[in-house]
Protein backbone atom coordinates (compact mmCIF):
# COMPACT_ATOMS: atom_id res chain seq x y z
CA UNK A 1 0.00 0.00 0.00
CA UNK A 2 2.78 2.42 0.95
CA UNK A 3 4.75 1.50 -2.16
CA UNK A 4 1.78 2.15 -4.42
CA UNK A 5 1.10 5.42 -2.61
CA UNK A 6 4.68 6.57 -3.15
CA UNK A 7 4.45 5.79 -6.87
CA UNK A 8 1.22 7.74 -7.32
CA UNK A 9 2.67 10.58 -5.27
CA UNK A 10 5.74 10.56 -7.51
CA UNK A 11 3.56 10.55 -10.63
CA UNK A 12 1.72 13.67 -9.40
CA UNK A 13 4.94 15.43 -8.45
CA UNK A 14 6.36 14.73 -11.92
CA UNK A 15 3.14 16.01 -13.51
CA UNK A 16 3.25 19.14 -11.39
CA UNK A 17 6.92 19.66 -12.14
CA UNK A 18 6.30 19.43 -15.89
CA UNK A 19 3.02 21.27 -16.07
CA UNK A 20 3.27 23.69 -13.11
CA UNK A 21 -0.51 23.74 -12.99
CA UNK A 22 -1.04 24.02 -9.25
CA UNK A 23 1.72 25.79 -7.41
CA UNK A 24 2.29 28.68 -9.76
CA UNK A 25 -1.28 29.99 -9.93
CA UNK A 26 -1.90 29.27 -6.25
CA UNK A 27 1.42 30.86 -5.26
CA UNK A 28 0.79 33.98 -7.32
CA UNK A 29 -2.71 34.20 -5.86
CA UNK A 30 -1.23 33.83 -2.36
CA UNK A 31 1.20 36.69 -2.89
CA UNK A 32 -1.58 38.79 -4.40
CA UNK A 33 -3.65 38.27 -1.27
CA UNK A 34 -0.79 39.71 0.78
CA UNK A 35 -0.61 42.72 -1.55
CA UNK A 36 -4.38 43.25 -1.46
CA UNK A 37 -4.45 42.98 2.34
CA UNK A 38 -1.77 45.65 2.32
CA UNK A 39 -3.99 47.93 0.24
CA UNK A 40 -7.16 47.15 2.15
CA UNK A 41 -5.72 47.39 5.66
CA UNK A 42 -3.09 50.11 5.82
CA UNK A 43 0.01 48.33 7.29
CA UNK A 44 1.25 51.52 8.93
CA UNK A 45 -1.80 51.50 11.16
CA UNK A 46 -1.33 50.05 14.62
CA UNK A 47 -4.25 47.66 14.84
CA UNK A 48 -2.97 45.39 12.10
CA UNK A 49 -0.63 43.57 14.44
CA UNK A 50 -3.50 42.00 16.34
CA UNK A 51 -5.19 40.89 13.13
CA UNK A 52 -2.10 39.35 11.60
CA UNK A 53 -2.67 35.69 12.62
CA UNK A 54 -6.19 35.76 11.22
CA UNK A 55 -5.13 37.48 8.00
CA UNK A 56 -2.22 35.10 7.46
CA UNK A 57 -4.25 31.94 7.99
CA UNK A 58 -7.21 33.04 5.94
CA UNK A 59 -4.80 33.92 3.15
CA UNK A 60 -3.11 30.53 3.32
CA UNK A 61 -6.44 28.70 3.43
CA UNK A 62 -7.83 30.60 0.44
CA UNK A 63 -4.71 30.10 -1.67
CA UNK A 64 -4.62 26.40 -0.73
CA UNK A 65 -8.13 25.96 -2.14
CA UNK A 66 -6.74 26.41 -5.62
CA UNK A 67 -4.20 23.66 -5.04
CA UNK A 68 -5.99 20.98 -3.00
CA UNK A 69 -9.12 20.94 -5.15
CA UNK A 70 -7.17 19.85 -8.20
CA UNK A 71 -5.69 16.65 -6.76
CA UNK A 72 -8.72 14.52 -7.61
CA UNK A 73 -10.11 16.58 -10.47
CA UNK A 74 -7.00 15.59 -12.42
CA UNK A 75 -8.00 11.94 -12.09
CA UNK A 76 -11.65 12.66 -12.80
CA UNK A 77 -10.63 14.38 -16.04
CA UNK A 78 -8.56 11.31 -16.90
CA UNK A 79 -11.81 9.30 -16.55
CA UNK A 80 -10.59 7.61 -13.40
CA UNK A 81 -8.02 5.42 -15.16
CA UNK A 82 -5.98 5.32 -11.98
CA UNK A 83 -8.68 3.21 -10.35
CA UNK A 84 -8.09 0.44 -12.88
CA UNK A 85 -4.74 -0.24 -11.24
CA UNK A 86 -4.82 -3.30 -8.95
CA UNK A 87 -3.84 -1.42 -5.80
CA UNK A 88 -5.39 -0.65 -2.44
CA UNK A 89 -7.76 2.31 -2.76
CA UNK A 90 -6.40 3.76 0.45
CA UNK A 91 -3.06 4.14 -1.34
CA UNK A 92 -4.64 6.56 -3.82
CA UNK A 93 -6.00 8.64 -0.97
CA UNK A 94 -2.70 8.64 0.90
CA UNK A 95 -0.82 9.66 -2.25
CA UNK A 96 -3.19 12.55 -2.89
CA UNK A 97 -2.94 13.55 0.76
CA UNK A 98 0.85 13.57 0.49
CA UNK A 99 0.65 15.74 -2.60
CA UNK A 100 -1.71 18.19 -0.91
CA UNK A 101 0.41 18.37 2.24
CA UNK A 102 3.47 19.16 0.14
CA UNK A 103 1.62 21.78 -1.91
CA UNK A 104 0.19 23.59 1.10
CA UNK A 105 3.56 23.49 2.89
CA UNK A 106 5.28 25.07 -0.11
CA UNK A 107 2.53 27.68 -0.39
CA UNK A 108 2.80 28.52 3.30
CA UNK A 109 6.59 28.67 3.07
CA UNK A 110 6.25 31.32 0.36
CA UNK A 111 3.28 33.18 1.82
CA UNK A 112 4.29 33.41 5.48
CA UNK A 113 7.44 35.50 4.92
CA UNK A 114 5.65 37.51 2.22
CA UNK A 115 2.81 38.36 4.62
CA UNK A 116 5.30 39.26 7.33
CA UNK A 117 7.24 41.57 5.00
CA UNK A 118 4.31 43.22 3.22
CA UNK A 119 2.15 43.72 6.31
CA UNK A 120 5.20 44.70 8.38
CA UNK A 121 4.50 42.34 11.25
CA UNK A 122 7.35 40.18 12.50
CA UNK A 123 6.76 36.45 12.95
CA UNK A 124 6.48 34.97 16.47
CA UNK A 125 9.70 34.69 18.48
CA UNK A 126 9.09 31.02 19.18
CA UNK A 127 10.08 29.72 15.72
CA UNK A 128 9.82 26.04 16.66
CA UNK A 129 6.33 26.49 18.05
CA UNK A 130 5.25 28.51 15.02
CA UNK A 131 6.56 25.87 12.61
CA UNK A 132 4.74 23.17 14.59
CA UNK A 133 1.47 25.09 14.41
CA UNK A 134 1.95 25.70 10.68
CA UNK A 135 2.84 22.07 9.94
CA UNK A 136 -0.02 20.57 11.98
CA UNK A 137 -2.51 23.11 10.68
CA UNK A 138 -1.56 22.53 7.06
CA UNK A 139 -1.65 18.73 7.43
CA UNK A 140 -5.18 19.08 8.81
CA UNK A 141 -6.24 21.41 6.04
CA UNK A 142 -4.69 19.14 3.41
CA UNK A 143 -6.40 16.07 4.92
CA UNK A 144 -9.80 17.78 5.01
CA UNK A 145 -9.19 19.22 1.54
CA UNK A 146 -8.26 15.82 0.14
CA UNK A 147 -11.40 14.22 1.58
CA UNK A 148 -13.72 16.97 0.34
CA UNK A 149 -11.79 17.18 -2.95
CA UNK A 150 -12.41 13.48 -3.53
CA UNK A 151 -16.14 14.11 -3.10
CA UNK A 152 -16.40 17.32 -5.09
CA UNK A 153 -14.26 16.08 -8.01
CA UNK A 154 -17.08 13.76 -9.06
CA UNK A 155 -19.75 16.45 -9.12
CA UNK A 156 -20.87 18.59 -12.01
CA UNK A 157 -19.39 21.63 -10.33
CA UNK A 158 -15.96 20.11 -9.56
CA UNK A 159 -13.82 22.57 -7.57
CA UNK A 160 -16.55 25.20 -7.51
CA UNK A 161 -18.31 23.19 -4.83
CA UNK A 162 -15.19 22.79 -2.71
CA UNK A 163 -15.27 26.08 -0.75
CA UNK A 164 -18.88 25.50 0.31
CA UNK A 165 -17.97 22.04 1.60
CA UNK A 166 -14.53 22.70 2.99
CA UNK A 167 -14.83 26.06 4.75
CA UNK A 168 -17.47 25.17 7.34
CA UNK A 169 -15.84 21.80 7.79
CA UNK A 170 -12.43 23.29 8.61
CA UNK A 171 -13.80 26.06 10.83
CA UNK A 172 -12.50 24.37 14.04
CA UNK A 173 -9.11 24.09 12.35
CA UNK A 174 -9.13 27.77 11.44
CA UNK A 175 -10.08 28.71 15.00
CA UNK A 176 -7.31 26.40 16.22
CA UNK A 177 -4.46 27.72 14.09
CA UNK A 178 -5.42 31.38 14.49
CA UNK A 179 -5.78 31.05 18.25
CA UNK A 180 -2.55 29.05 18.55
CA UNK A 181 -0.69 31.69 16.53
CA UNK A 182 -2.21 34.45 18.67
CA UNK A 183 -1.02 32.50 21.69
CA UNK A 184 2.51 32.48 20.28
CA UNK A 185 2.35 36.26 20.06
CA UNK A 186 1.36 36.30 23.71
CA UNK A 187 -2.00 37.86 22.88
CA UNK A 188 -4.04 35.50 24.95
CA UNK A 189 -4.20 34.29 28.48
CA UNK A 190 -4.67 30.72 27.31
CA UNK A 191 -1.61 28.91 26.03
CA UNK A 192 -1.27 27.56 22.51
CA UNK A 193 -0.78 23.99 23.70
CA UNK A 194 -4.52 23.26 24.06
CA UNK A 195 -5.10 24.50 20.55
CA UNK A 196 -2.18 22.50 19.17
CA UNK A 197 -3.75 19.43 20.77
CA UNK A 198 -7.09 20.21 19.14
CA UNK A 199 -5.42 20.62 15.74
CA UNK A 200 -3.58 17.32 16.22
CA UNK A 201 -6.84 15.53 17.05
CA UNK A 202 -8.43 17.01 13.95
CA UNK A 203 -5.43 15.81 11.88
CA UNK A 204 -5.56 12.25 13.17
CA UNK A 205 -9.33 11.89 12.72
CA UNK A 206 -9.35 13.32 9.22
CA UNK A 207 -6.46 11.23 8.01
CA UNK A 208 -7.90 7.96 9.35
CA UNK A 209 -11.64 8.37 8.63
CA UNK A 210 -11.32 9.25 4.91
CA UNK A 211 -8.76 6.47 4.33
CA UNK A 212 -11.31 4.01 5.73
CA UNK A 213 -14.20 5.44 3.74
CA UNK A 214 -12.34 6.02 0.47
CA UNK A 215 -12.93 2.42 -0.61
CA UNK A 216 -16.68 3.13 -0.82
CA UNK A 217 -16.15 6.09 -3.10
CA UNK A 218 -14.22 4.05 -5.65
CA UNK A 219 -16.90 1.34 -5.80
CA UNK A 220 -19.40 3.46 -7.65
CA UNK B 1 -47.35 6.71 8.07
CA UNK B 2 -50.34 8.94 8.41
CA UNK B 3 -50.93 8.26 12.09
CA UNK B 4 -47.91 10.48 12.89
CA UNK B 5 -49.95 13.43 11.72
CA UNK B 6 -52.82 12.52 14.00
CA UNK B 7 -50.38 12.35 16.90
CA UNK B 8 -48.56 15.58 16.13
CA UNK B 9 -51.63 17.71 15.42
CA UNK B 10 -53.26 17.46 18.88
CA UNK B 11 -49.80 17.71 20.44
CA UNK B 12 -49.22 20.99 18.57
CA UNK B 13 -52.56 22.42 19.65
CA UNK B 14 -51.98 21.43 23.28
CA UNK B 15 -48.37 22.62 23.24
CA UNK B 16 -49.32 25.99 21.75
CA UNK B 17 -52.03 26.43 24.37
CA UNK B 18 -49.64 25.48 27.16
CA UNK B 19 -46.83 27.75 25.94
CA UNK B 20 -48.91 30.77 24.98
CA UNK B 21 -51.65 30.75 27.60
CA UNK B 22 -51.17 28.30 30.42
CA UNK B 23 -47.58 29.04 31.41
CA UNK B 24 -47.02 32.33 33.29
CA UNK B 25 -44.62 35.06 32.08
CA UNK B 26 -40.99 34.74 32.97
CA UNK B 27 -39.76 37.07 35.71
CA UNK B 28 -37.08 38.99 33.80
CA UNK B 29 -37.88 38.30 30.15
CA UNK B 30 -41.65 38.68 30.35
CA UNK B 31 -43.74 37.42 27.49
CA UNK B 32 -40.87 37.27 24.98
CA UNK B 33 -39.40 34.12 26.46
CA UNK B 34 -42.34 32.10 25.14
CA UNK B 35 -40.49 31.67 21.85
CA UNK B 36 -38.09 29.55 23.87
CA UNK B 37 -40.53 26.61 23.78
CA UNK B 38 -40.64 26.36 20.02
CA UNK B 39 -36.92 27.18 19.85
CA UNK B 40 -35.96 24.31 22.13
CA UNK B 41 -38.31 21.85 20.46
CA UNK B 42 -36.93 22.69 17.02
CA UNK B 43 -33.32 22.54 18.21
CA UNK B 44 -33.71 19.10 19.76
CA UNK B 45 -35.59 17.76 16.76
CA UNK B 46 -32.89 19.17 14.46
CA UNK B 47 -30.16 17.40 16.43
CA UNK B 48 -32.13 14.14 16.43
CA UNK B 49 -32.78 14.35 12.68
CA UNK B 50 -29.11 14.98 11.92
CA UNK B 51 -28.04 12.16 14.26
CA UNK B 52 -30.50 9.94 12.40
CA UNK B 53 -28.83 11.05 9.18
CA UNK B 54 -25.51 9.80 10.55
CA UNK B 55 -26.97 6.41 11.46
CA UNK B 56 -28.76 6.06 8.12
CA UNK B 57 -25.56 7.03 6.28
CA UNK B 58 -23.71 4.22 8.08
CA UNK B 59 -26.40 1.76 7.01
CA UNK B 60 -26.29 3.06 3.44
CA UNK B 61 -22.61 2.18 3.22
CA UNK B 62 -22.80 -1.25 4.82
CA UNK B 63 -26.24 -2.52 3.75
CA UNK B 64 -25.47 -2.65 0.05
CA UNK B 65 -28.66 -4.37 -1.05
CA UNK B 66 -30.96 -1.79 0.54
CA UNK B 67 -29.07 1.34 -0.42
CA UNK B 68 -31.78 3.02 -2.45
CA UNK B 69 -34.53 2.78 0.15
CA UNK B 70 -32.14 3.88 2.89
CA UNK B 71 -30.95 6.81 0.81
CA UNK B 72 -34.47 8.23 0.71
CA UNK B 73 -34.29 8.44 4.48
CA UNK B 74 -30.77 9.90 4.37
CA UNK B 75 -32.02 12.71 2.17
CA UNK B 76 -35.20 13.22 4.19
CA UNK B 77 -33.40 13.38 7.56
CA UNK B 78 -30.85 15.88 6.23
CA UNK B 79 -33.55 18.09 4.72
CA UNK B 80 -35.74 18.04 7.81
CA UNK B 81 -32.65 18.53 10.00
CA UNK B 82 -31.65 21.56 7.96
CA UNK B 83 -35.19 22.93 8.05
CA UNK B 84 -35.32 22.57 11.83
CA UNK B 85 -31.84 24.09 12.18
CA UNK B 86 -33.02 27.07 10.13
CA UNK B 87 -36.06 27.43 12.38
CA UNK B 88 -33.82 27.13 15.45
CA UNK B 89 -31.52 29.87 14.19
CA UNK B 90 -34.39 32.14 13.19
CA UNK B 91 -36.28 31.79 16.46
CA UNK B 92 -33.02 32.03 18.41
CA UNK B 93 -32.04 35.26 16.68
CA UNK B 94 -35.42 36.84 17.32
CA UNK B 95 -35.24 35.87 20.95
CA UNK B 96 -31.63 37.03 21.25
CA UNK B 97 -32.63 40.48 19.98
CA UNK B 98 -35.12 40.81 22.84
CA UNK B 99 -33.16 39.05 25.57
CA UNK B 100 -29.56 40.07 24.78
CA UNK B 101 -30.11 43.18 22.67
CA UNK B 102 -28.57 41.84 19.45
CA UNK B 103 -29.62 39.41 16.76
CA UNK B 104 -26.28 37.70 16.81
CA UNK B 105 -23.79 36.93 19.56
CA UNK B 106 -20.84 34.60 19.26
CA UNK B 107 -22.26 32.30 21.87
CA UNK B 108 -20.85 28.75 21.42
CA UNK B 109 -24.21 27.12 20.85
CA UNK B 110 -25.29 29.78 18.39
CA UNK B 111 -22.02 29.59 16.46
CA UNK B 112 -22.04 25.80 16.40
CA UNK B 113 -25.63 25.80 15.14
CA UNK B 114 -24.67 28.20 12.35
CA UNK B 115 -21.74 25.99 11.30
CA UNK B 116 -24.04 22.97 11.50
CA UNK B 117 -26.37 24.75 9.12
CA UNK B 118 -23.55 25.31 6.62
CA UNK B 119 -22.34 21.71 6.91
CA UNK B 120 -25.75 20.30 6.02
CA UNK B 121 -26.42 22.93 3.39
CA UNK B 122 -23.23 21.50 1.86
CA UNK B 123 -24.77 18.03 2.08
CA UNK B 124 -27.72 19.10 -0.03
CA UNK B 125 -25.46 21.00 -2.44
CA UNK B 126 -23.35 17.88 -2.91
CA UNK B 127 -26.41 15.73 -3.59
CA UNK B 128 -27.70 18.28 -6.04
CA UNK B 129 -24.41 18.34 -7.98
CA UNK B 130 -24.05 14.59 -8.59
CA UNK B 131 -26.05 13.21 -11.50
CA UNK B 132 -25.40 9.47 -11.26
CA UNK B 133 -27.83 8.01 -8.68
CA UNK B 134 -25.49 5.34 -7.28
CA UNK B 135 -22.68 7.83 -6.92
CA UNK B 136 -24.98 10.34 -5.27
CA UNK B 137 -26.10 7.79 -2.71
CA UNK B 138 -22.60 6.70 -1.65
CA UNK B 139 -20.93 10.10 -1.85
CA UNK B 140 -23.54 11.83 0.24
CA UNK B 141 -23.38 9.01 2.80
CA UNK B 142 -19.60 9.41 3.09
CA UNK B 143 -20.01 13.17 3.41
CA UNK B 144 -22.71 12.67 6.04
CA UNK B 145 -20.40 10.51 8.13
CA UNK B 146 -17.36 12.78 7.83
CA UNK B 147 -19.35 15.90 8.64
CA UNK B 148 -21.17 14.49 11.65
CA UNK B 149 -17.86 13.58 13.29
CA UNK B 150 -16.85 17.22 12.82
CA UNK B 151 -19.72 18.56 14.93
CA UNK B 152 -18.26 17.82 18.42
CA UNK B 153 -14.88 19.22 17.29
CA UNK B 154 -16.62 22.38 16.10
CA UNK B 155 -18.45 22.72 19.42
CA UNK B 156 -15.28 22.18 21.45
CA UNK B 157 -13.26 24.68 19.44
CA UNK B 158 -15.97 27.32 19.48
CA UNK B 159 -16.40 26.94 23.23
CA UNK B 160 -12.69 27.38 23.90
CA UNK B 161 -12.56 30.28 21.52
CA UNK B 162 -15.48 32.18 23.01
CA UNK B 163 -14.28 31.50 26.55
CA UNK B 164 -11.17 33.48 25.68
CA UNK B 165 -12.88 36.34 23.91
CA UNK B 166 -14.83 38.78 26.06
CA UNK B 167 -18.48 37.95 26.46
CA UNK B 168 -20.57 41.01 25.70
CA UNK B 169 -23.94 39.59 26.52
CA UNK B 170 -24.39 37.27 29.39
CA UNK B 171 -26.77 34.39 29.16
CA UNK B 172 -29.88 35.10 31.17
CA UNK B 173 -30.62 31.74 32.62
CA UNK B 174 -34.14 30.51 32.93
CA UNK B 175 -35.02 28.53 35.99
CA UNK B 176 -37.51 26.05 34.75
CA UNK B 177 -40.56 25.60 36.92
CA UNK B 178 -42.55 22.34 36.76
CA UNK B 179 -45.23 24.11 34.75
CA UNK B 180 -42.69 25.24 32.18
CA UNK B 181 -41.22 21.79 32.02
CA UNK B 182 -44.59 20.35 31.02
CA UNK B 183 -44.85 22.87 28.17
CA UNK B 184 -41.26 22.11 27.10
CA UNK B 185 -41.98 18.39 26.95
CA UNK B 186 -45.22 18.89 25.01
CA UNK B 187 -43.52 21.16 22.52
CA UNK B 188 -40.63 18.77 22.10
CA UNK B 189 -42.92 15.84 21.27
CA UNK B 190 -45.05 18.02 19.02
CA UNK B 191 -42.03 19.04 16.93
CA UNK B 192 -40.55 15.55 17.11
CA UNK B 193 -43.65 13.92 15.64
CA UNK B 194 -43.97 16.75 13.14
CA UNK B 195 -40.36 16.07 12.07
CA UNK B 196 -40.94 12.32 11.87
CA UNK B 197 -44.04 12.93 9.78
CA UNK B 198 -42.09 15.17 7.39
CA UNK B 199 -39.24 12.66 7.15
CA UNK B 200 -41.45 9.69 6.32
CA UNK B 201 -43.51 11.77 3.91
CA UNK B 202 -40.44 13.00 2.08
CA UNK B 203 -38.84 9.54 1.93
CA UNK B 204 -42.05 8.08 0.56
CA UNK B 205 -42.28 10.85 -2.01
CA UNK B 206 -38.75 10.12 -3.19
CA UNK B 207 -39.53 6.40 -3.45
CA UNK B 208 -42.60 7.17 -5.55
CA UNK B 209 -40.65 9.51 -7.76
CA UNK B 210 -38.05 6.84 -8.37
CA UNK B 211 -40.74 4.30 -9.16
CA UNK B 212 -42.31 6.73 -11.61
CA UNK B 213 -38.98 7.27 -13.36
CA UNK B 214 -38.47 3.51 -13.66
CA UNK B 215 -41.93 3.05 -15.16
CA UNK B 216 -41.36 5.87 -17.60
CA UNK B 217 -38.06 4.42 -18.73
CA UNK B 218 -39.59 0.99 -19.04
CA UNK B 219 -42.48 2.33 -21.13
CA UNK B 220 -40.14 4.35 -23.33
CA UNK B 221 -38.10 1.19 -23.82
CA UNK B 222 -41.20 -0.71 -24.87
CA UNK B 223 -42.08 2.00 -27.33
CA UNK B 224 -38.60 1.68 -28.77
CA UNK B 225 -37.11 5.06 -27.80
Amino acid sequence: MIRAAVWIFWKDITLEFRGRELLLPAGVFGLLIAMLYGFAFDPTRNGLHGMFPGLLWLGIFFASFLAVGRAFSVEAEASGQLLLAPIDRGAVFLAKLGLNVLLTLVLAAVMTPAFSILLQVSLPQDTGGFLLVEALGLVGFAAAGTAMGALSAQTRLRELLLPALLLPFTSPLLLGVVSATEGLYGQQAASSSNWVLLIAIFDVIYIIVPVLLFEFLTEV
Amino acid sequence: MRYLRWISLPLWITALYLALVWVPDERSLGVSYRIFYIHLGMAWTALLALSANFVVSLFVLFKRNRREQLDHYAQATAEVGLLMTTATLASGMLWAKVAWGAYWTWDPRLTTTAILWFLYAGYLLLREAIDQPQKRIVYSAVYGLIVFIDVPIVYLSVRWWSSIHPVVFTNTGINISPQMLVAVIFFFFATLFFGLDLITLRAKQQALRQQLERLREQRLGELGY
